[in-house]
């Protein structure tokens, strides 16, 4: 092994080791302030039209503005409405049936080739039978939801489940556990901690499917805002959707990451 | 060759707590079949501490799993107390290889798992957790979470887990074969300790001949493909007397012989 001499260039280069933290935080500040730049720069020598590509200030600008008016906080309020509601339904049906099938084989039988097969099925393509069904209110756009998560919850909920392993079912069966005991006492503990984890990517894939869900019959909505605007080719209101998109999920991405911490404190190499 | 080999004694039947006669054990697959286990007859006195040493793959573990419940023989009678086993029980305790603590329990939560799931009351409950706590030695780690452990701890709470269910057999499938070698050698002592004290039927799986002898009063050595008991051996040997290593010949000859017998 050949390493650098330099050693603070060493621990940088190393591969799959830690870096200080305060060299990470450089990378992702150094990150977000080229993105900027290099806008910046596009705008500056002017060679792309502005009703393409607005300016980073200008979009700034924007994204305040929206945020004093009532109507654009009412536009988030009820987005995050429908991806709660889209998820929360395909948890409460998705995640029982998810350790039924990576309990008892027979159960999975059922449950995992239907869905790996359903899920291959594009959520877009559901929306005009959404509409032949559920037309075109708030029903409509959960289930658009709905279907985007739910059969791969399913599946990912049955993986994990399925993970667990059999040595401490088999402990648990020597100190006396009966079947109902070793899924309510061994299994379902045993996979919280994954299943936090599985929640945070299916959220992850809720927010995506809000846009397409918002594409139908939609008047209100960021999904809609970013529609709206792109009619009257107002650039910037779509950056200002889109970037607002991004920092609702931000910030309930960490929730959960922060959430994993503090109720699973246990976890083997933390979370 | 020595002989080392002692005369059967013949067993007062009322002290015989582990009865396997004619087990065998096939596994089926879909173009084959495999047999693990041909015709594996044993019994293991009450109180005794018993080895079974072969071989990785010779059905050792298999053997074990039946007894716990675990697996089903194909063929012949496995009886423990008198009673024929069908599926696991509280009354035979197990030790797996792998760490089977469930990591969401404290250290002791760990070891009142049973006692919970009985329905025994929480005062009983902390004062069982509480005494086996001190068997193994693990006082101060009694609210610690088992990723805070080390290996040998772990398989602490595994022993005082079972034995806090109070089995008739514990039963041990290579509990300390991920061990390094200085952890691996206290945690023999503490378990000859426990067994004195506890006076527990054990039979403990190994392929370490040191450790077989070390341990127990009497070894199956077995055979691999198909599995079977190739030879009886009385071991029991005071190793240490007040501290001192003693019977050191004996252990020799014992291990040249199991060595010559797992050769062929």
């Amino acid at each position: 092994m050949n390493l650098p001499k330099n050693k603070t260039v060493r621990s940088l280069t190393s591969i799959r080791e830690e870096v200080p933290k305060k060299w990470y935080l450089f990378g992702v500040c150094i990150t977000f302030l080229l993105l900027f730049l290099f806008w910046g720069g596009i705008r500056f020598i002017n060679i792309v039209d502005e009703v393409f590509l607005p300016t980073p200030n200008g979009v700034v600008l924007s994204l305040v503005h929206s945020f004093g008016s009532a109507e654009f906080w009412e536009h988030i309020g009820i987005s995050v409405y429908r991806v709660f509601m889209g998820f929360l339904l395909a948890c409460v049906i998705g995640i029982p049936l998810g350790i039924l099938a990576g309990t008892f084989k027979f159960a999975e039988s059922f449950i995992l080739p239907m869905s790996e097969f359903i899920r291959y099925m594009p959520a877009a393509a559901f929306i005009p039978l959404i509409m032949v069904w559920a037309g075109i209110g708030e029903t409509a756009k959960i289930l658009v939801i709905f279907i985007g998560c739910f059969f791969q919850l399913i599946l990912m909920v049955a993986d994990d489940t399925n993970r667990i392993s059999k040595d401490l079912l088999y402990a648990s069966y020597t100190l006396g556990a009966n079947r109902k005991q070793v899924i309510f006492k061994v299994i379902i503990p045993a996979l919280l901690p994954k299943l936090m984890t599985t929640l945070r990517l299916i959220m992850g894939w809720a927010w995506t499917y809000l846009v397409v869900a918002e594409l139908v019959a939609a008047n209100n909505g960021l999904g809609y805002f970013i529609m709206k605007a792109q009619r009257f080719l107002d650039t910037e209101s779509i950056f200002v959707g889109i970037i607002v998109i991004g920092l609702l999920g931000l910030i309930i991405d960490r929730a959960f990451a922060i959430a994993n911490k503090k109720l699973f404190p246990w976890v083997e190499g933390g979370n | 060759m020595v002989t080392i080999v002692q005369p059967k004694v013949v067993v007062d039947p009322v002290d015989i707590e582990i009865e396997i006669n004619g087990l065998s054990k096939i596994y089926e697959t879909k173009n084959s079949s495999f047999q693990a286990l041909e015709d594996v007859s044993l019994y293991v006195k009450n109180e005794e501490f018993v080895s079974i040493l072969g071989p990785s793959g010779c059905g050792k573990s298999t053997i074990l799993r039946i007894l716990a419940g675990l697996e089903e023989a194909t063929s012949g009678s496995v009886k423990v107390a008198g009673e024929e086993v069908q599926g696991p029980s509280v009354k035979r305790g197990m030790v797996f290889q792998s760490y089977t603590l469930f990591p969401w329990l404290t250290v002791r939560e760990n070891i009142e798992f049973g006692l919970k799931l009985k329905g025994v009351s929480t005062k009983e409950r902390k004062d069982i957790s509480d005494k086996y706590l001190a068997v193994v030695g693990l006082e101060r780690f009694a609210n610690s979470y088992g990723k805070e452990l080390s290996g040998g701890m772990k398989q602490r709470v595994a022993i005082a887990r079972s034995l806090a269910n109070n089995p008739e057999v514990l039963l041990m499938d290579e509990p300390f074969g991920a061990l390094d070698a200085q952890t691996k050698q206290s945690m023999q002592q503490l378990l000859l300790d426990i067994w004195k004290k506890e006076k527990t039927t054990i039979v403990f799986i190994t392929h370490d001949i040191d450790e077989s002898i070390f341990l127990s009063q009497r070894i199956y050595v077995m055979d691999a493909r198909p599995g079977k008991i190739k030879e009886e051996i009385n071991a029991d040997l005071q190793l240490f007397k007040n501290g001192e290593l003693v019977e050191v010949d004996r252990f020799m000859k014992l291990k040249k012989h199991i060595i010559t017998l797992l050769k062929h």
